[in-house]
Formats: structure tokens, sequence, C-alpha cells
């Protein structure tokens, strides 16, 4: 345990952190992570004026240029959306706004005592993407949300970049729960403590497992939620915060972004979100709402004084 | 030179009022049938007000608004490619197995 293999900071409205296996090599893997991270904000904020997310939110209706990242980032989330049968949906930008989510959470919400309204989602086919001539349009009325997918993806393509200019060192880049890891893993694997919260402290509730590649992704209704019931995991079917059965969601994936997908989609499924991992073989670890764990495709089984 | 020796016949006279009075009844019919689907479509298309007020509710509204958004007409090439699982999964761990690095969390944020 010692500070010089691990750095620290906020971004994306997060904690950010990056580990390596070899102390001399954080330096340079601290500095690619913070640049991917400073690339993505650009690109995905919603709550940045200057994005290319709130540029092409501002000009519904009209095709607005866009750069390969975000290409990149609204392809994933484009994905995600296909691949959950619209669970994980962009679309929800409106949504969250209604919802009470319309500024950094860091703000809080604008209004956590008023009544939540929702907003039908318009759907992910509604979104235009011309990748060959880099642009990009929405239709009026319609608000894009990345937020779901941009972070693993950013985690991702941190942990890929930090690695290469970690001169062979192994590097995990971990965004507010969301983590990647990328090069030599350190014997016996990363440690990964699955958690409520992600800045819970050694001694909260959960299970140490560890990861040798890919990505561990965790979704959870318990933290960035406000009023009596909000929190911002919308449910494209309702356009309100889901209700589940599923407080917290752990899946271990081939990247972080497939790990992350996954795990919002199974608090939002709900009751068949086990048989919806299994039929994946996403090993995953699900918290429901009583604090009682399951864990399914080979997660290890949880102990109870872990 | 027709139509004269039609109108000086009888029979020819009467055999063209039959199709003029069938030539009138089919654009009759026609033009019920067009109206009462213009008519179709655009209720369809401008709902109006339904009528019914509604009061400001205090708990959770479902769909309150209906977003109606044109088809899109680039869709974008979305594989689709499937959530691929992890090379292994993940292993129980203990404390005392980390090593030189520190222990990372994975929760809400």
């Amino acid at each position: 345990m010692t500070d010089d293999t691990e750095a620290r900071w906020s971004a994306l409205g997060t904690t950010a952190a990056v580990v390596v296996t070899d102390a001399g090599a954080l330096p340079a893997a601290r500095a690619a992570v913070a640049r991917e991270l400073q690339d993505i904000d650009c690109a995905c904020s919603r709550f940045r004026g200057d994005s290319e997310l709130t540029r092409l939110n501002e000009s519904a209706g009209r095709w607005v240029d866009v750069t390969p990242l975000f290409v990149e980032a609204l392809t994933a989330a484009l994905r995600a959306a296909a691949i959950t049968d619209g669970v994980v949906d962009p679309t929800i930008g409106d949504a969250l706004v209604l919802a009470g989510y319309d500024r950094d959470f860091a703000s809080g919400p604008s209004d956590a005592a008023r009544p939540l309204s929702a907003r039908r989602v318009p759907g992910w086919q509604s979104i235009e993407l011309d990748e060959r001539r880099g642009r990009a349009r929405v239709p009026m009325g319609v608000r894009l949300d990345l937020g779901a997918t941009a972070k693993a993806l950013a985690a991702d393509r941190a942990a890929t970049s930090a690695a290469g200019d970690a001169a062979g060192a192994g590097v995990l880049v971990n965004l507010g729960g969301d983590i990647s890891v990328a090069g030599p893993a350190p014997a016996g694997g990363w440690a990964v403590r699955c958690v409520e919260d992600h800045r819970a402290g050694p001694d909260a509730p959960g299970q140490l497992v560890s990861i040798a590649a890919g990505g561990l992704a965790t979704s959870s209704t318990t933290v960035r939620r406000w009023g009596a019931a909000a929190h911002h995991l919308i449910d494209p079917a309702t356009g309100l915060p889901a209700v589940s059965p599923w407080r917290t969601v752990s899946v271990a994936a081939a990247t972080c972004l497939d790990a992350n997908i996954a795990s919002t989609a199974a608090i939002v499924r709900g009751h068949d979100a086990p048989q919806w991992l299994v039929e994946r073989g996403l090993p995953a670890r699900l918290v429901g709402r009583n604090g009682a764990t399951v864990t399914v495709a080979d997660w290890p089984a949880d102990r109870a004084a872990a | 030179m027709r139509d004269r020796a039609a109108t000086t016949d009888p029979a020819g006279r009467d055999r063209l009022v039959e199709r003029m009075r069938r030539v009138g009844w089919v654009l009759g019919v026609s033009a019920v049938a067009a109206t009462a689907a213009v008519s179709a479509v655009a209720a369809s298309a401008f709902k109006g007000h339904s009528g019914k007020s509604t009061a400001a509710g205090t708990t959770a509204r479902r769909a309150a608004t209906t977003l109606r958004v044109p088809l899109p007409q680039h869709v974008p090439a979305i594989t689709g490619a499937p959530i691929l699982p992890p090379a292994a999964p993940p292993a129980q761990a203990q404390p005392q197995d980390q090593g030189q690095v520190p222990q990372q969390n994975s929760g809400g944020s």
C-alpha cells in the first residue's frame, strides 16, 4: 500500500484514480489518464456549455459536425441501447432533467423537493449519426445524455493509453467505481472492493475480489440520489428513475464499457436481470433492496464477513 | 358526330344519360372516401385538446408529455456486437493477498 503507485483527483464529476504496478510509471500514466479525461469531458459533458454534447443538444434538428472521439462515444451509447433492447438509452436527457438531475451533481439537484414528473423517452433510433462525414443530428425535443457509457468508455481509453505510456507496467483506472485494467496485472490480480458507494471506507460492507484483465463496473441507486426516491438511473419505459429490486449491481466484463452497460441494464431490468446476465456469461453480484446478495456466472460467493 | 347521333337517337341518349349518372355516382363515392381518409389521418396527426382538465399532481406522473419525433434518415450502422464476458471471472480475494498496489473500490457514483 504505497501512495507512489496511486494518484487520485477529481474529474468528470467524480473521483479519478490511476494505479500502476511500477511506481516509476505513475507520472506518465497519470498524465495519459488526465489527457483522456479532459478530452472526454470536452466531448461528452452535459454540464459544460462548450462541450460537443451541449452543442449538439442545443442544435436539435440540425446536423452538427463532431469529432471522431464524439462519434466513438455516441456509437458506444447507441450500441448500448441496441444490445439492451433500449434499456440503456442515451435519449433520456430530458427525463433526467425533469427528474431533477439538471446540473453537476456536486452542486446538487436544482429542486430536490419538487415532485417527480416524467417525459416519454424518444428512443435511441431517433438519433442520426453520419460516421463517414463526422456529423450527428438529434430531433427537435430530444436531449442526449451519455453519462451511462461515456465514463466507462473513458476508463477503457485511459487505461489503454496509460499502459502504452507506462513502459510495460500494469495500469488500473478507476473513475467513480468504473474500473478498467491494462497491461500486466500484479501478483494475485488487482484487488477491487465492491461496495455501494465508491467513496466508502474500508469498513463499509462489501466484497473483495480480484481481477486480472478487462473491466468491472458497479451501478447503484443508493448514490447520486435526491428527494424521496429520485436517482440517476432512468427507466426509458417510464421516463422515471428505475424502480428495481436491486439497489446495487457489480458486473465484470471484457471491458469497463461492457461491464457498465450490463450493470446499468441489470438495475433497470429488475427481476429478470440475473437470468439476463447468466445468458451472456457475465459474472455479477447483485445486492437486493434488503441487502441480500445474489451472485451469478462464476462470480465468487459472497462472504458475510467480507 | 357520334354524340350528335346519340342525342338524336333516344336509345343512345338514354345510354349516355345512364353513363353520366354512373360517373357522377363514382365521383361522389370517391369524394366521400377521400374526405374520410384525410380526416382520419388529420385526426391522428394532430390530436386536439382532450377536453379533460387535470389537477396538478403531487405524485409522480408517468409519460406526462407525449413526444413525437421524426423518423431518422441516417440510422447509424450499429453492429450490436454482444457484451463480451471477461477472460476469467473475478476471484475471491483476502486483504492479506494484496501486494504492493492499493485496492480500489467499485461502487455507485
